[in-house]
């Protein structure tokens, strides 16, 4: 069940460059604190690399959604 | 079929409105009325400056009269849009007056916004336009050693390569100048490796490992205080510079965000597929100005572009529309020493990179002076440049 | 398929800088997305022999002592190697002349790799559906 309330959705399914990551700081960057971005990625890295640059920068990942052969990554802007 | 001519506008003289432009004037000729709207009427390839500021290209090449790259049968408007209209089908121009369209293509681009990151414009240089390019290459000239940092200090930002590309070709130009020694090359990347794609940073990090340059990640350029040379990250770190090379911030064009149809950064929402901009049916968009989590890269425009054209086509002559985009995006990447790799991918298929070869070098300085005779006029087959090789396309 | 048709380059002549050449141009054309033909003839041919493909092949008598300087100043990838680049580039053939074959008395297996196959004349004609370039 669909509880967060999602800001801005990024697909970045089958999309490698700039990437998911890349599309989720970008994305972190322009919004307001309090926004949850979204990002879809088909790629396997990101289950690592998102929740280190969050950790880093300090934001918040709010859940990890496994979808069919993709997974949404949700992270709230924090600061 | 009416006799009437049906009215394409697009919007932007770049790469990909100028070859979206031609497309349709080859596949429809008296079937259409097209305009490119361009608030310059001067085409300009922007791979050039990366080289110009390393000495290695003149600025008379980098710049046409778009004028000259135009099919006969395509009009070209020097106004700048600073309205869209998608219902009434016309688009408001800066001197007053309109264009009516039954299609529109919108091409605008991305601009640079420099004072987005405080102390950037004074603490920095860059090469992501003609003037910065020259700037930079001035600096580089009374360089005599030092600490040279690369960064990036705003995303989405075009050709994601070319931060890796610099690093690579700056760190062989200050060998060739004698100056190595005297100097650090530090290349600061936002993510936790030199490049987002994987395969890509395997082969480069090692180069750049053994020519000594340096590796800082998760760095996400935030401010720079230009007097005590130090450049901050959002995630916390500082780095000292004595040059310091970023990527500025980019948004979408201000007519984008002034008709409402613009996200938070000023890019437009189409579709990944059909390349339809903001769910309207006869609006198309691509290249730089879209919202697509794709490469910013000229190539993404250049094969976006036939299938709009392939798109429009079908709508005005009532068939049904056969072409999609697949994803497909081709970009080099110079790893010096008269190397390079190349990126090719689409939506189904991760690139393989070679390995760094002379002949991927070759092929990209062919193809930078081929450009102006080929791309802009859709003179290249389908296949170019490179094909998507037996090892991406299983 | 491209609008200039595909490129057929003829190579006549052994000498390093002239497979030089038409490696280069095969690369070229690649990037271009053109199709690109060669068609080894005579002493080309004979630098394709597995035995002597990387061995010294001398250069053209207009390149002098300079040009010979100036050749290997340029950088140290062998013709050959240019030339399996250049395949991984775009859609490039390199074909063995059957007559020349036959003058050295050679099959397919004296050949290096590279060298994808055997065309005689009238083959090499029908696809060279474009421009024709004797090196």
């Amino acid at each position: 069940m669909e509880t967060t309330t999602v800001t801005t959705t990024i697909d970045a399914r089958g999309m490698p460059c700039p990437g998911p990551l890349m599309s989720l700081i970008g994305a972190i960057r322009q919004g307001q604190v309090g926004d949850v971005i979204e990002v879809l990625s088909s790629d396997d890295g990101s289950k690592t690399d998102i929740p280190a640059w969050v950790a880093k920068a300090q934001h918040e990942l709010v859940e990890v959604v496994p979808e069919d052969g993709y997974a949404r990554f949700r992270v709230r802007k924090v600061r | 079929m009416s006799g009437v001519p049906a009215r394409i506008v697009v919007l932007g003289g770049g790469v990909g409105g100028t070859l979206v432009a031609n497309l349709l004037d080859k596949r429809l000729g008296k079937d259409a009325a097209i305009t490119v709207v361009d608030p310059t009427g001067m085409h300009d390839y922007q791979p050039g400056y990366l080289y110009l500021a390393l000495n290695g290209a003149n600025a008379h090449w980098l710049s046409r009269d778009e004028r000259t790259l135009l099919r006969g049968g395509v009009d070209l408007a020097i106004e700048e849009a600073v309205r869209i209209h998608p219902d009434a089908g016309t688009v408001q121009l800066a001197r007053g007056g309109s264009l009516a369209w039954d299609y529109l293509v919108i091409a605008t681009g991305a601009r640079l916004v420099y004072d987005e990151i405080p102390g950037l414009a004074e603490g920095s240089h860059g090469f992501y336009s003609l003037t910065e390019a020259e700037r930079l290459r001035a600096a580089l000239r009374t360089f005599s050693g030092g600490k040279i940092v690369i960064g990036v200090a705003g995303i989405p930002y075009k050709c994601p390569p070319a931060p890796v590309e610099f690093a690579m070709l700056l760190e062989e130009h200050l060998r060739d100048r004698g100056i190595r020694d005297r100097s650090e090359v530090v290349l600061a990347s936002p993510l936790n490796r030199a490049f987002t794609i994987e395969s890509a940073s395997k082969i480069v990090q090692p180069i750049m490992r053994e020519r000594g340059i340096q590796l800082e990640t998760f760095f996400n350029v935030e401010s720079v205080d230009p007097s005590a040379g130090i450049v901050s990250s959002l995630e916390g770190d500082k780095l000292e510079y004595d040059l310091l090379v970023l990527v500025p911030p980019h948004r979408g064009q201000d007519v984008i965000s002034d008709s409402n149809l613009g996200d938070a950064g000023g890019w437009i929402p189409t579709n990944r597929s059909t390349l339809n901009a903001g769910g309207y049916e006869r609006v198309f968009a691509l290249g730089d100005a879209t919202d697509l989590p794709i490469s910013k890269s000229g190539s993404t425009a250049h094969f976006e572009a036939p299938v709009i054209a392939s798109r429009i086509a079908s709508l005005i002559l009532g068939t049904a529309p056969a072409e999609n985009y697949g994803g497909r995006v081709m970009c080099f990447l110079e790893t010096g020493n008269g190397k390079a790799t190349v990126l090719r991918f689409d939506y189904e298929h991760p690139p393989v990179p070679p390995e760094p070869s002379r002949g991927w070098h070759m092929a990209k300085w062919i193809f930078n002076r081929a450009y102006w005779e080929t791309v802009p006029q859709g003179r290249l087959p389908d296949r170019a440049p490179g094909t998507m090789p037996k090892e991406v396309v299983r | 398929m491209s609008e200039e048709g595909t490129v057929s380059l003829v190579l006549f002549s052994g000498t390093d800088d002239r497979l030089q050449s038409a490696a280069v141009l095969a690369v070229g054309a690649a990037a271009m997305g053109r199709k690109v033909n060669l068609f080894l003839q005579y002493w080309a041919l004979d630098a394709f022999r597995a035995d002597r493909i990387l061995k010294d092949h001398g250069l053209s008598p207009e390149a002098g002592e300079e040009g010979a300087e100036a050749m290997f100043a340029q950088g140290k990838t062998h013709w050959s190697e240019l030339l399996r680049q250049a395949k991984s580039i775009g859609e490039v053939q390199i074909q063995a002349c059957a007559d020349s074959m036959e003058m050295f008395g050679l099959t397919q297996d004296d050949l290096d790799p590279v060298v994808d196959g055997i065309w005689g004349v009238a083959a090499f004609f029908a696809e060279a559906d474009g421009s024709i370039t004797f090196i």
